[in-house]
């Protein structure tokens, strides 16, 4: 990248200074972008992020300091003075002093894998993509009707320059593209609506979006649109049989196990914003889900939308195990965190610009697959039952204890059988519940992609999230 | 020289820069670019920024940073062809690259068959008061004994620990277009919010937000976050049901500034507000009159042009519960057939200030106001999402202290409940503001709005069944 040895220079600089620990990251990101509305292309545009992020360790207080300006060695050095100067003013309000823990040190560059360079391609086959998956859809039937469809088109390339005051550096360049759409539909009879929204997203080039076949993936949302909004009758209530699909076992694997898992909100960082957590060290060992909840986050999936092979703090990524076999086993590190704990960082932090600081992020967090061989053999004992395959509306408490799934496509199960479609069945269970509940899931896995927020300023990371179908018992569906 | 919030701009300190002459310079140096590129429209705007946050848990600081930048919004229209960058960069080679590539993109794209234009300037504008103090400038390492006060003032209620965020800073803006506009502005900012924990389910939370010193509280903050959070120990579960709700101004910033944020044309084209076509309905309760007013005194997005360049306005969205209008840029105006409003977004409108006009009540009033419901008093609310947008379907997870009311008093702090509800049923169910109004902006209210305390009758509130 140009301006290496800016890099290499505000290392140098900021242990001149004083500092203890000092990591500078120059970051380039190029990439363009296309919305179309309502089968008008709104806006199109290119972008390009470039920066040096500078994070260094004072009397054992943190600071950080951003730059976009590196025309000359002056304005990096006033930027990393100013790191040490603000951190070395707050060490008065810390009681302890931050400590990292030990890290191998590398010097490493690295891919994500891609064929075709998305910035290669020609905007107008991007923009001709947009157009013909929106003639696709069928808007106006005879009894419903799709007025608003939004569909944005990101391809981008992320370069990163990674130095520590350690001698770690890291060299990494990685493609990714995400395709988003919600479309809305209208009963004509009744002018009632269901939102159908879709995330694509993967790292990688073009050829991912030409493996996607978005026409396919778009035409089927707003057929099971029209199928609920046509269809869709009122859930059962009472104490019944759930099936949830890879949609929601992958979010839940995000929500009540991911994010309680970073140890930095349980550590408390995160209280004012994003939260806490109901986990906390003492639980380590302890069961939170049965034994056919085997819960993992791994960057290193090749082609996933969270693929990073190390964290921003230099650290080699891995899988991590969450929960095994209900037991809960282990959190999301960064190096601070593990050295408050006495263990090792992870690999876990990450930071969604060179103006960040990075911090503890989920990268493609998943529920391991179970032995049944079928959706049809996880529910041909179901009774009664709800099968939600997706979700429209979820949240859950700061503390990632009270959750809500608000099911979009869904069919009630008759006596092991898939019969018709019901509307909006509502999960609202708690995470030791949703977990403990499951008793069986099938073998096969499927991912979504994810924007992920935390942090403040808040920062968007790329993400999958994903499991097999899972089968709860005894629930109540609100 | 001459500062306020407004800016003639020869010259003036930022981090020991001329940045005013350096930033007047690129945005122009980009609309001849992109003039030379014949294109019909060219709007630059430049923003340099020297941003501070403190952030702190458990009572101690977690790290402090500081951002220095400088940034450009380039827009181009051919015809109605469109298109759009951001440059981080100053270096004439890298612009001029940039833009000529932006301008030849533009030719390649298809019609945006809603385009109608910018602002036709020259425009006038007048100073805003509240939006600038050279005190936030100089503001410094001072800033660590603002997160102290906060910090004692929250332990001194009661509170074992506090976290949060102090951000800080000051932003400078020129803004060139080929239709008539060429002008600059600045102004600081102060945001602070406190989060107090007496134990892992008792807290509360604190905020004060500010464009000049004089009018920021972080102790009376810190104070507010530590008191609820010691009046939130022992707190019990809840019970599902319908409730009558007594919503502090953080809350009611998210439930009814909600409504009034969707009434925005790109929402509604895009199947995201439930506001479409109920311009001249009564939407809500007569006790709601909100509006959108750019040009707020102290207001935390007040600024004297949008994006067009065309002058910001107070503009009523509610009047009296009735829905009275949206938001506009050029653009969405034509589209309605009325004027902007001052709130471009080129291609989106973008809020500016949301103001709800006060009420008569006092709070110890509200508290009396009691219902055929239990009344319950929420503090503090965060996630709150869609089930459908075009019907206001949603539901929030109340956090921080939460309790019934009983005999005109806080009777006893609960926990466990999600208010599972519709948006606009809560519009519709408000009977009564307090006269008391805060400024609100934090990680779950994104724009700012002033907020009274309100009570709103029959709401449904849910919680997990396992």
């Amino acid at each position: 990248m140009e301006h290496e040895d800016l890099v290499d220079y505000a290392v140098e600089h900021g242990l001149r200074e004083g500092a203890s620990y000092v990591e500078a990251r120059l970051e380039g990101v190029m990439g363009d972008q296309l919305l179309l509305k309502n089968g008008n292309l709104d806006v199109g545009g290119f972008f390009r992020r470039y920066g040096l992020g500078v994070r260094v360790l004072v009397n054992g207080a943190m600071g950080f300091c951003s730059v976009n300006d590196l025309s000359t060695r002056e304005k990096v050095r006033e930027v990393v003075s100013n790191a040490v100067r603000l951190a070395r003013a707050s060490s008065k309000l810390r009681k302890e002093p931050i400590k990292f823990s030990d890290v191998e040190v590398v010097d490493v560059r690295y891919e994500g894998k891609f064929k075709e360079n998305v910035l290669d391609v020609d905007l107008e086959e991007k923009i001709s993509l947009l157009f013909d998956v929106d003639k696709t859809v069928d808007t106006d039937s005879s009894d419903v009707f799709i007025p608003f469809r939004l569909m944005h088109l990101l391809s981008f390339n992320r370069e990163e320059y990674l130095v520590t005051s350690e001698g770690a550096r890291v060299r990494s360049f990685i493609p990714r593209v995400f395709f988003t759409s919600l479309f809305t539909a209208f009963n004509k009879v009744n002018n009632e609506s269901e939102h159908g929204p879709i995330q694509k997203g993967s790292s990688g080039g073009w050829e991912v979006v030409r493996g996607w076949d978005l026409k396919e993936i778009v035409e089927r949302e707003v057929v099971i649109l029209s199928k609920v909004l046509r269809e869709g009758r009122e859930p059962p209530k009472g104490v019944i049989d759930c099936v949830i699909g890879s949609n929601i076992t992958g979010i839940a694997a995000h929500e009540n196990c991911g994010h309680p898992s970073e140890a930095d909100r349980i550590l408390g960082r995160e209280g004012a914003q994003a939260g806490e957590s109901f986990l906390n060290r003492e639980m380590l060992g302890q069961r939170i889900g049965s034994e056919k909840v085997t819960i993992v986050d791994d960057p290193t999936l090749e082609g996933s939308y969270g693929f990073y092979l190390y964290d921003d703090e230099g650290v080699k990524a891995r899988e991590r195990v969450l929960i095994d076999k209900g037991i809960y086993k282990g959190m999301l590190h960064n190096r601070e965190t593990a050295y408050f704990m006495g263990t090792q960082s992870n690999g876990a932090s990450r930071s969604a610009g060179y103006n960040r600081e990075p911090v503890i992020r989920m990268a493609n967090t998943y529920m391991k697959p179970g032995d049944y061989s079928s959706l049809e053999e996880l529910i041909e004992d179901i009774k009664l039952g709800v099968y939600i395959v997706s979700f429209t509306e979820w949240n859950i408490d700061d503390r990632r204890f009270q959750s809500k799934y608000g099911g979009r496509e869904a069919y009630l199960i008759d006596k092991g059988e898939l019969k018709y479609p019901v509307r909006r069945p509502v999960l609202e269970i708690t995470t030791t519940a949703l977990f403990g509940s499951i008793d069986g899931c099938t073998q096969e896995v499927e991912f979504d992609a994810a924007l992920c927020g935390k942090s403040n300023p808040e920062q968007i990371a790329p993400v999958w999230h994903g499991g097999p179908c899972a089968r709860l018992r005894n629930v109540r569906l609100v | 020289m001459t500062f306020g919030n407004d800016f003639e701009a020869s010259s003036f300190s930022f981090s020991g820069l001329d940045v005013s002459e350096l930033l007047k310079d690129i945005v122009s140096f980009c609309v001849k670019t992109a003039e030379d590129g014949d294109v019909d429209d060219v709007v630059v705007m430049g923003e340099s920024y020297k941003n501070n946050q403190v952030r702190f848990a458990g009572n101690e600081v977690s790290i402090v940073k500081q951002w220095n930048g400088l940034k450009l919004q380039v827009f181009v229209s051919c015809g109605r062809k469109i298109a759009m960058t951001q440059i981080d960069q100053t270096e004439k080679d890298v612009v001029r690259s940039t833009v000529e590539k932006l301008v030849v993109l533009c030719k390649t794209m298809k019609e945006n068959e809603g385009y109608f234009g910018i602002a036709e300037g020259p425009f006038s504008y007048d100073p805003i008061p509240k939006t600038f103090d050279t005190k936030i400038c100089n503001l410094g390492e001072k800033a660590i004994d603002f997160v102290e006060g906060g910090i004692n003032s929250a332990v001194g209620e009661g509170a074992k620990r506090a976290a949060g965020v102090f951000y800080f800073g000051e932003r400078y803006y020129f803004i060139q277009t080929n239709r008539g506009v060429e002008k600059g502005t600045g102004g600081t900012f102060l945001r602070f919010t406190i989060r107090a924990f007496v134990d892992e389910l008792s807290s509360g939370q604190g905020i004060s937000v500010s464009r000049c010193l004089a009018d920021f509280d972080a102790e009376k903050a810190g104070s507010e976050a530590g008191h609820i959070a010691k009046l939130g120990v022992n707190s019990e579960e809840a019970k599902p049901g319908q409730y009558d709700l007594l919503l502090n101004p953080t809350v009611g910033a998210t439930f009814l500034g909600a409504t009034v944020v969707a009434a925005n044309p790109f929402w509604i084209e895009s199947g995201l507000s439930w506001l479409g076509g109920k311009v001249g309905e009564k939407i809500g309760s007569e006790k709601i009159t909100a509006y959108d007013d750019g040009r707020l005194e102290n207001g935390l997005k007040s600024m004297i042009f949008d994006d067009e360049g065309a002058p910001t306005q107070k503009t009523t969205i509610i009047e009296k519960g009735i829905l009275k209008g949206f938001i506009h840029n050029t653009s969405t105006a034509k589209r309605y057939n009325v004027e902007t409003t001052g709130n471009a977004g080129i291609i989106s409108p973008q809020p500016s200030n949301i103001v709800f006009e006060p009420g008569d009540y006092s709070f110890e009033e509200l508290l009396n106001e009691t219902g055929n419901n239990p009344m319950l008093y929420i503090t503090s609310t965060r996630y709150t999402r869609f089930m459908n947008r075009v019907e206001g379907t949603f539901s929030s997870i109340p956090r921080d202290g939460m309790f019934l009311i009983k005999n005109g008093e806080l009777w006893k702090p609960v926990r466990g409940l999600r208010v599972s509800d519709n948006i606009l049923s809560i519009f519709k169910n408000t009977i009564a503001l307090s006269k008391e109004r805060q400024q609100i902006k934090w990680w779950e209210v994104t724009t700012p709005i002033v907020s009274p305390f309100f009570l709103v009758r029959d709401c449904n509130l849910s919680k997990p069944t396992k």
